[in-house]
């Protein structure tokens, strides 16, 4: 396959949040300031990353009928190690990120790729793959966690934008905030951007 | 039956390897986070008595029986125990919560910190608002606390308040004198 | 030929009312608490009501030609909406806040989900909840009626957290005229309850949501307060419970439309009511309830389908 197109349909056509609606819980969960969205988005795509090329590399090694826990445990690792990585040199995220670290596991983006990609296709592609969805994962993270941000306490990335004046919107940096800018920023992507690309 | 314990050894290779894997990790990154959970005490230590000048840790197991407590520090003020830092470990709604307790030796608290915790995001985890911590400071170890319930976060609340009556428990029937 | 035999699908049998005549209706229906905020709260009172009608209407417009549909604000729907929000604000919010209000209850609530009679909840009300959540000071600046806005506890803080009602609670005739704290418009049981006399009267609404919603409150009051009649009177005259059972638990596109539905929908309001207010966190629970109700509608409706006529139970395969 083509890898121009996969990068772009990981980051655009598929794009696993805005599309494909996958990955719902951290989505909605950690995305309350652009900082947590992006820190949670690099995590995964890093985990994506190391999973796609690991089960790639081992698809023919893998007998079909023990693919998923095989492909579990490959995920299970690869989001232990990163969560003890940020545990020891990103603290202050990792308490941000809390259980929505270990909880990348069961992320279904993953295991999706993991099952529809990376057993099917060449390792490079994987590679690929695996960095093009992890990225369209970030940038949804952090749009999401930006506008809720910018909304919810006036600032993005923890930096002060609308002034004190600003009456912050509490809800949107609440659960209910998430499901209303998940929900508008799709409406947005889909009138903008899918239009564009047809 | 064969078949089954060919995949059977599969599994095993990818498991150990896994595990090889995370075990390696762990001897590289576990140091450094306890080094960092250290820190974390002594900053919490140096916020709770100002004018401190080391801690020891209290290596007594009379004190470290109580329930919840597990490290104990006492605080030094050249060569005078100033207070004791305690650190307990609640059960919150969804797993342990790690609080440190200061205490002068007048029986006050002199402030409260949240090491570690899990507690559902939005709800729980406002134990870790400066807010909620406030509360403690100032109140004496020897009644009952007074906090605010923290509507929809009820459980980790009361966790923090038994952990932080179990650190005031222990210098009330250990430590002070 | 063509012109004498008309084929159309179902309905055949059309009635003689349109959403137009009910809005009306309803808007009718509001006016005297209406006046009687406007009477008790002076001007503030008056300007939120005007921004937030403004607001509403003009928010129906832009999203409507956003959309490139029909503007329909001739229907009456959006100048609904913006009273029942003005009447659920406290008299003291700032001049923006009703306008963020409108453009949620219109913008997002009402047309995002295809506009009148497509909304999932009632559109005021859910505007009252994201505000409340928001701006949670803003939404609790309660203050007696009159000109000098002292700022004062609702009713229902009387009663919160007891079994029998407080000293210091305002007397029952005041909370029937409206001579107390709250919102704009849910001060006064008695011109809620007259402006809900002539909607049934008009046949816009049946007794039934109203009625069982607030009969279940009073059940469950009495049996809290070891069947106190003062403390349940209390209970079903302050907060917003009249002018949600009324007008916002009534509203046609967000409740069931079996009889049968209806009355689960108002027994389900009733209750959760009932439990914020005598067990939960907050004083008051009117909004809450009739939102989580308004979602259940889908689901109620599907269990109180009426039989179709020779319908046959399915068969276990």
């Amino acid at each position: 396959m083509n890898m121009g197109n996969i990068v772009k349909n990981g980051i655009v056509r598929e794009n696993p949040v805005f599309i494909q609606f996958l990955g719902m819980c951290p989505v909605l969960a950690v995305t309350g300031t652009a900082t947590n969205g992006l820190g949670m988005g690099l995590a995964t795509t890093a985990v994506l990353l190391g999973s796609n090329t690991v089960i790639a590399l081992m698809k023919n090694f893998i007998p079909t009928k023990i693919r998923i826990p095989s492909f579990i445990v490959v995920i299970a690792t690869f989001v232990t190690m990163i969560g003890m990585i940020m545990n020891a040199y990103l603290p202050d995220l990792y308490n941000a990120l809390g259980i929505f670290i270990p909880l990348i596991v069961v992320n279904c983006l993953i295991l999706g790729r993991a099952e529809s990609f990376a057993s099917k296709n060449p390792t490079s592609s994987s590679i690929v793959d695996g960095i093009s969805m992890g990225l369209g994962f970030t940038l949804a993270l952090v749009v999401l966690g930006g506008v809720r941000e910018l909304f919810g306490s006036g600032s993005i990335f923890g930096v002060d934008l609308l002034g004190e004046a600003y009456p912050a919107m509490g809800i949107m940096i609440q659960p209910p905030g998430a499901f209303l800018a998940l929900g508008l920023l799709t409406a947005l992507f889909n009138v903008v951007i899918l239009k564009r690309i047809k | 039956m064969r078949e089954i314990i060919k995949l059977g050894l599969i599994l095993l290779v990818i498991t150990s390897v896994a595990g090889l894997i995370l075990g390696g990790v762990n001897s590289m990154t576990a140091e450094i986070i306890e080094e960092r959970a250290i820190e974390e005490s002594l900053e919490a230590i140096e916020t709770f008595f100002p004018d401190s000048d080391d801690a020891n840790v209290v290596d007594d197991g009379d004190v470290l029986a109580y329930e919840l407590v597990e490290e104990v520090y006492e605080v030094l003020e050249g060569e005078n125990v100033i207070g004791y830092t305690i650190k307990t470990v609640a059960n919150g709604y969804d797993g342990p919560i790690e609080i440190l307790t200061g205490i002068n030796m007048d029986g006050e608290i002199t402030g409260i910190e949240i090491l570690s915790q899990t507690e559902t995001p939005g709800l729980g985890d406002r134990i870790t608002e400066e807010d909620f911590k406030e509360q403690f400071a100032g109140q004496s170890s020897d009644s009952e606390l007074e906090v605010d319930a923290l509507s929809g976060a009820t459980v980790s609340r009361n966790a923090v308040v038994n952990g932080v009556s179990a650190a005031t428990d222990v210098f009330e029937g250990e430590l002070r004198n | 030929m063509s012109d004498r035999l008309i084929v159309s699908s179902s309905p055949h049998l059309r009635e003689d009312t349109s959403i137009q005549k009910i809005m009306f209706d309803v808007a009718i229906a509001l006016i005297p608490a209406t006046i009687a905020s406007i009477y008790f709260f002076k001007a503030p009172a008056a300007m939120i009501l005007l921004i937030s009608i403004i607001s509403c209407l003009v928010t129906e417009i832009v999203v409507q030609k956003i959309r490139r549909v029909p503007v329909t604000i001739h229907d009456g729907s959006a100048l609904v909406t913006g009273m029942l929000l003005a009447l659920n604000l406290p008299a003291t919010v700032p001049l923006w806040l009703p306008v963020l209000g409108s453009v949620f209850a219109i913008g997002i609530v009402k047309q995002l989900f295809g506009g009148v009679g497509q909304n999932f909840m009632n559109p005021a009300l859910a505007a009252r909840i994201m505000l409340t959540i928001s701006y949670a000071d803003r939404m609790t600046g309660w203050v007696e009626p009159g000109v000098d806005a002292v700022s004062t506890a609702t009713p229902l803080t009387y009663v919160k957290d007891f079994t029998a009602i407080q000293q210091g609670a305002p007397s029952f005739v005041d909370l029937l005229i409206g001579n107390v704290s709250g919102s704009m418009g849910e001060t006064s049981a008695l011109l809620l309850i007259i402006g809900g006399i002539y909607l049934v009267y008009r046949n816009v609404i049946t007794v039934k949501i109203p009625g069982v919603y607030i009969l279940t409150v009073a059940i469950a009051t009495l049996l809290y307060s070891g069947f106190d009649i003062q403390y349940m009177t209390f209970h079903l005259l302050s907060g917003s419970l009249m002018i949600g059972a009324i007008y916002m638990a009534t509203d046609y596109a967000s409740t069931p439309v079996t009889p049968r539905g209806r009355i689960y929908f108002a027994l389900g309001c009733g209750i959760l009511t009932a439990t914020i207010r005598l067990f939960g966190g907050y004083a008051e629970g009117v909004g809450f309830s009739i939102l989580l109700m308004n979602t259940m509608v889908p689901l109620i409706d599907r269990y109180t389908a009426p039989k179709v006529f020779g319908e046959v139970k399915k068969q276990n395969a």
